[in-house]
């Protein structure tokens, strides 16, 4: 009996130090197993990724992949659509960008950024959603009094106040979905539920059968849209966009992690020409601009920046750093890919 | 050699006597604290409005529980400490090694004991909160409140079975590694405070408060065989 206590002793020593050793090695060595990399953006004017670094005497230098180096403002110059404040400050923005013409304003309505982390793929959520209103009577948007879940029939919708399903309008919703031809139960569904926007492009909702909705609340009733996927794409992963230029509904990735640009004029889809996106495993950062995205992605293998084209999304040039492999195998409990605890080795 | 079971109700007197006052004040603990927890929520939907407050609990991922947090541990320890202090102190332990039954058996009733006193008292702590939220809350929510409650509990049990091998151990290094293991130990239940966080990790945390429920004989055994700083 006592060989059994010892046993049992042992596989907590051994589960105990599996976990704190890998820890207390990284902690003590300082061995990282991502390489710091400096912010680059792909520039409208060298196309080239350029970015700041500090020198010896930690003074900011500008410098470019193709090995120019440049001073602050000259990399101001290189970067006006990222740096046009300070340019327009010093009045040295130029009228026309890389042949087009470029004023504030339309500078200002074409930038976004746009980022998505495993993080917030496969953490865990309380399946509850609010829609808003999309065009409120008063200019700001204000929060529902209901939520709605999704279930195998349709949606439901649960008034706050009272915990009591709401009937008519679930039946409402729903029949509205499934006239343009969704299969419940939803699997995928995205949305922007902060009052502090200048528009509500509601939800973008993946069917049972992967084709692509669009749902807003119009004047309180639903207002719906089948948007439009390549042949033979299925939709996978969907990701809401509320940009102040209004050209997009939002991203939306298929099955073979192949990205896309949904139009919001038309609600059909545009390739953007990076090889892959894996929302569940990898890290996204899009900076945007009228000219020019730059995309950042990045994951345990490596980080690979693309520069690309801001009108038909085709790609100018990328760079990819592979990431230092973790030669220290552990056990974890958690992981900057999900929310949940439990056991993994890595 | 006397069989276990007359022995079970005289045992169990003798960890109600040992226990009775710390239960009490524990029960008052836990009651006043998850009661109060709910008031706090009673409150805020009087002033703010349920809408507002559930809309919160949606979009931050708060619970309302969080003043619970570190009770079950403080409850689990003290148990521990009043069963088993006594035991050491006054050389009742070496008494019962005495008794005309099996020194394992006897163990297993004590913990028995906190383990039961430790369910009553978590168990009232948690119909407090679930009967105070089950009407006005969706049952996501209500989900979403209950499962950062659960890894807090069983941090309770396991803080209990680390503490009672730790004070039946008779010697130092045996007790310094079991306070580490204890401290490691707890941190793997605090990992997340994140709702639904620990929801693939209920076994894990079922087989850890196993393993250290079995360490108290493995004390107790050094004990018995005359180990001793």
């Amino acid at each position: 009996m006592n060989r059994i206590y010892q046993i049992t002793f042992v596989i907590f020593i051994a589960i105990l130090a599996l976990w704190q050793l890998p820890w207390g090695y990284r902690f003590v060595f300082k061995k990282q197993t991502q390489t710091t990399l400096p912010f680059m953006l792909f520039s409208p004017v060298s196309h080239e990724f350029s970015y700041y670094e500090k020198d010896d005497q930690n003074n900011l230098i500008g410098k470019d992949l193709a090995g120019r180096t440049y001073t602050s403002n000259e990399l101001d110059s290189v970067l006006p659509l990222f740096y046009y404040r300070q340019l327009a400050d010093r009045h040295a923005l130029p009228d026309t960008i890389a042949g087009e013409a470029m004023p504030i304003s339309k500078i200002k309505k074409g930038r976004f950024i746009f980022r998505s982390s495993p993080d917030d793929i496969n953490g865990p959520i309380t399946p509850l959603y609010m829609l808003l209103e999309s065009e409120p009577k008063r200019l700001d948007f204000s929060f529902p009094t209901d939520f709605f879940r999704c279930t195998n029939q349709g949606l439901e919708f649960i008034d706050m106040k009272t915990n009591k399903i709401k009937k008519v309008k679930s039946e409402h919703f729903t029949q509205t979905l499934k006239a343009m031809g969704c299969q419940f139960p939803i699997i995928k569904l995205h949305s922007n539920p902060s009052v502090r926007k200048a528009y509500d492009n509601g939800y973008l909702m993946v069917d049972s059968r992967h084709q692509l909705f669009q749902l807003k609340m119009t004047h309180g009733e639903a207002d719906c849209q089948a948007l439009i996927l390549p042949k033979g794409v299925e939709a996978n992963q969907v990701f809401i966009t509320e940009y102040a230029s209004h050209k997009s509904l939002g991203f939306v990735t298929d099955m073979s992690h192949k990205m896309y640009l949904i139009d919001a004029a038309t609600g059909t889809t545009h390739s953007i020409d990076i090889p892959g996106f894996d929302p569940t495993i990898q890290d996204i950062m899009i900076i945007g601009n009228p000219l020019i995205w730059t995309v950042r992605i990045q994951d345990s293998m490596s980080t690979t920046y693309y520069g690309l084209d801001a009108h038909d999304y085709h790609l100018y040039k990328k760079k990819v750093y592979p990431n230092k492999q973790n030669s220290f195998i552990g056990l974890h409990f958690t992981s900057w890919k999900d929310g949940y605890v439990r056991t993994r080795w890595n | 050699m006397i069989n276990i079971q007359y022995m079970i109700r005289p045992l169990f007197y003798k960890e109600w006597m040992k226990t009775r006052w710390f239960l009490l004040l524990t029960f008052i603990v836990l009651v006043g604290v998850s009661s109060y927890a709910m008031m706090v929520f009673q409150h805020a939907v009087s002033r703010k409005g349920m809408e507002h407050l559930l809309i919160m609990m949606l979009m931050r991922k708060a619970t309302l529980v969080h003043l619970v947090k570190y009770l079950p541990i403080g409850v689990g320890l003290g148990m521990a400490i009043v069963q088993f202090v006594p035991e050491m102190h006054k050389k009742c332990l070496k008494l019962t090694l005495h008794l005309p039954f099996v020194i394992s058996k006897s163990i297993g009733v004590m913990l028995a004991w906190g383990t039961l006193m430790l369910t009553l008292c978590f168990a009232s702590s948690f119909l407090i909160i679930f009967g105070t939220l089950y009407g006005p809350l969706p049952s996501e929510l209500l989900a979403q409140s209950i499962s950062t409650l659960y890894p807090w509990y069983a941090a309770g049990f396991f803080a209990y079975f680390m503490t009672s091998a730790t004070v039946l151990e008779p010697t130092w290094g045996w007790r310094i590694g079991y306070v580490l293991i204890t401290a490691l130990g707890l941190r793997i239940f605090l990992l997340s405070d994140q709702p639904f966080a620990y929801t693939h990790f209920t076994w894990e945390m079922i087989g850890l408060i196993i393993l250290a429920s079995t360490l108290s004989w493995q004390s107790v055994h050094r004990f018995k065989v005359g180990h001793q700083d």
